[in-house]
């Protein structure tokens, strides 16, 4: 049960984020400084008197878009790209390979910090730089499984009985490869997490004030010695939400 | 001889020589400075290095200003004005450039030509200067505009006194002279033999760091022995230490924000004053643990100085851009014509302060409906002179001479080489004008008394907050005592502990 509820917890956590805050998460408050968790600011207020707990939401809402436009990029365009090849065979199945290789061969950071260089880092900049780095590797693995699936048996007795190709994907093909490619997906989400918040860390184009938690750890380092909580919330919800992700689609085999 | 004496003797001068060479290793090794700065290169003409290499103790000026805030002669000996335009410059008999030869008038007045073409923020004061030796300890200069005081114009940060060499290179005077320099990264000093005191002072290795926070980690760490612009947050726990020995001292510099008034949205000088009344400076300088509201345009030590902290007034900052037609929206924003009042605000991580002031700075203009995005770059004079900004939030020591003239000359005159407000006001120009033929100390004092009205009436640029800055030293550095700001971080009296270890 928990298996299911924590990913559910958290996925409200960051929707709700997007929507409301306990406190403006960007509001100054100098006679609040470093509350220490209260009623009032259950996670305490930064050097600035900022709530913690309403920077943590608003980051977190930041995170979800990254999430969902690393997830939906890579797995519909790697899906549709890997795929497609294995089916298509010949010069094309080699083509689109090649194509997909060639994001390989780019270090996903390395485009991620090229976009936020030029954009800006945003969560639309990250998230489709980070998709479109990931567009590799999920259509090379889903090309792989594809292949697999098509040289098995099953597949021929379909063709044989006339099954048009559109019928034979989506009743026979997608539901023997989806399940790990989902499985895959939820890991380089969870990568994906961890990158943006060393993007955040580092600062490069980005905002400062926006409360991404990466850009939180960096901006609260001095206080590590002092006020330690300062780093541990953000760096618990990176770790927290990284690892949400991985359990919820771990068994993406068995349930589907 | 008794072979008990003759033991005892031969232990006696081991011991006296150990102790000779352990004397000697303290004496060579070198002091490790840090610091979230360091010059751009050793080309003295070039942007701002001649601020950094008088800062590193690598050069000197022909005047300056010392701990006590007076403008003194330091490689002169004395300015004699001889017509409207002409000055007569008798240097200090005795002095040396760290290769050996004399410091001449003739290889001065080379130095300082060299500057006047290629670095347009030395034109500021006097317009062009011409230079011509007399003797080798008189030298003649002609200003292009008149200049009362031809002292604090030599103290100026450009005018950094030194011998172009054949090479490439120059030859500089000051205690220190460079030995290695890797750029963006660090500079080695070795004694300059030809300066007083050279037995006294030790090798330096200076770094820059990219980050204050890892300088004060180098410092806990024991891998510095002075680290010069801590952040204020890391002081109560570093005060605790007992190896570490933490100063403050207030300094000439204004924390500052430019408003671009060659923006759209900053046009208007009703928005610009609003936003100047926005900014709360008590909060500002609560944020970064130290200072006070800035008063104007220097700091509140200086005669010229404001005698009041500018003011904070939502209710009429609110009221100046309702007259300008920005309103507030449902969302509590303001905007005109559907089109929303957002700012960019930028600063620069050299100056951490500036960094934790950025965010305060927009959540109190978001209290008068002003939206504002904020960016920290790592260069802010491309950015600033591109214009790419609203609000640029600045450090400058705006009496760097003890006079107040320059920093007005050089950064809000129209058409100044260093004027990112793009500010161009003839009355305020003609304010500046008044600068040039007035002598009198007191006068000047009234001169840059309406200067800084006609600033706080304009609002080209906000002052924030007048702030005091942290150095920590190691024991062998205790005694170092910081004063200047950052014009004279590497000294001869540098303060150095000579203790066996």
């Amino acid at each position: 049960m928990l298996r299911y509820c924590l990913p559910a917890a958290l996925a409200v956590f960051l929707i709700l984020g997007g929507f409301w805050q306990p406190y403006d998460p960007d509001a100054v408050d100098m006679f609040a400084r470093h509350s220490g968790m209260t009623a009032e600011h259950l996670l305490g207020t930064d050097h600035l008197g900022r709530d913690l707990l309403s920077r943590i939401m608003a980051g977190g809402s930041r995170t979800a878009w990254v999430i969902l436009s690393v997830g939906f990029i890579g797995f519909t365009a790697g899906t549709f790209l890997g795929t497609a090849a294995a089916i298509l065979g010949s010069w094309r199945e080699t083509t689109i390979l090649r194509c997909c290789e060639f994001f390989i061969m780019v270090p996903t950071l390395v485009v991620a910090l090229s976009a936020a260089a030029i954009f800006g880092l945003s969560p639309l900049s990250a998230g489709l730089a980070l998709g479109l780095a990931g567009i590799g590797p999920h259509a090379l693995l889903a090309h792989s499984l594809s292949k697999r699936v098509l040289g098995q048996p099953f597949i021929l007795a379909t063709r044989s009985l006339g099954v048009s190709s559109s019928g034979m994907i989506t009743r026979h093909l997608l539901p023997n490869t989806l399940p790990l490619i989902l499985a895959y997906t939820g890991n380089q989400v969870g990568l994906a997490i961890i990158a943006y918040a060393s993007l955040a860390f580092i600062g490069l184009g980005a905002d400062p004030s926006k409360p991404d938690w990466g850009s939180m750890l960096f901006e609260y380092r001095v206080f590590i010695f002092d006020r330690p909580m300062l780093m541990v919330w953000p760096g618990m919800a990176i770790a927290a939400t990284a690892l949400c992700i991985n359990v919820a689609f771990e068994d993406c085999d068995r349930v589907l | 001889m008794p072979p008990k004496f003759m033991s005892q003797l031969v232990s006696a001068w081991l011991a006296a020589a150990s102790l000779a060479a352990a004397g000697t290793a303290v004496a060579a090794e070198p002091l490790r400075v840090g610091a979230t700065y360091i010059t751009s290169g050793t080309d003295p003409a070039k942007g701002s290095n001649g601020w950094a290499l008088v800062s590193h103790g690598v050069g000197e000026n022909l005047f300056t200003v010392d701990k006590d805030g007076r403008l003194v002669p330091e490689l002169a000996e004395k300015a004699e004005r001889t017509g409207d335009l002409t000055w007569t410059i008798t240097l200090k008999p005795g002095r040396m450039f760290s290769d050996g030869t004399p410091v001449a008038a003739k290889a001065l007045a080379a130095g300082f030509e060299n500057t006047f073409v290629n670095n347009k923020a030395a034109l500021a004061t006097g317009g062009k200067l011409t230079f011509k030796a007399i003797d080798d300890l008189i030298l003649k200069v002609k200003t292009e505009k008149p200049v009362p005081y031809i002292q604090a114009l030599f103290a100026e940060w450009p005018l950094i006194a030194y011998k172009p060499a054949s090479d490439g290179n120059a030859v500089f005077t000051g205690p220190y002279r460079i030995e290695a320099f890797k750029t963006d990264a660090s500079i080695t000093l070795e004694p300059n033999a030809r300066f007083p005191g050279v037995d006294k002072r030790s090798p330096v290795n200076f770094h820059k760091f990219g980050d204050a926070q890892t300088m004060t980690l180098a410092l806990e760490s024991g891998e510095l022995d002075l680290a010069f612009g801590l952040p204020s947050e890391v002081v109560s726990r570093l005060k605790a230490s007992p190896d570490l020995t933490i100063k403050s001292f207030p300094v000439g510099y204004q924390y500052l924000a430019f408003l671009n008034t060659a923006r759209p949205l900053l046009g208007d000088v009703k928005v610009r004053r609003a936003l100047d009344l926005a900014f709360d400076r008590r909060e500002l300088a609560a944020a970064i643990n130290g200072g006070e509201p800035a008063s104007g345009a220097y700091a509140a030590y200086f005669p010229f100085a404001g005698k009041e902290a500018r003011p904070t007034d939502l209710a009429k900052a609110a009221a100046l851009l309702d007259e300008a037609g920005w309103k507030k929206g449902a969302s509590g924003m303001r905007e005109k014509d559907g089109k929303p009042l957002r700012l960019l605000a930028i600063t620069y991580p050299q100056r951490p302060d500036l960094v934790t002031m950025l965010p305060v700075v927009k959540a109190e203009l978001a209290r008068i409906g002003v939206a504002t995005d904020t960016q920290v770059v790592e260069n802010i004079q491309q950015v600033a002179s591109a214009g790419d900004f609203d609000i640029a939030l600045w450090a400058q020591h705006t009496a760097p001479s003890g006079d107040p003239a320059f920093f007005l000359n050089s950064m809000l005159r129209s058409g100044a080489s260093l004027n990112y407000a793009k500010y161009a006001s003839p009355e305020f120009d003609a304010i500046l004008d008044r600068f040039a033929t007035e002598g009198d100390p007191v006068k000047r004092v009234t001169i840059a008394l309406d200067a800084q009205a006609k600033l706080f009436a304009d609002a080209p640029a906000s002052f924030l907050v007048s702030p005091v800055w942290y150095v920590g030293m190691s024991k062998r550095l205790r005694n170092y005592e910081p004063w200047g700001s950052d014009y004279h971080v590497l000294r001869a009296d540098i303060g150095e502990a000579k203790q066996a270890r």
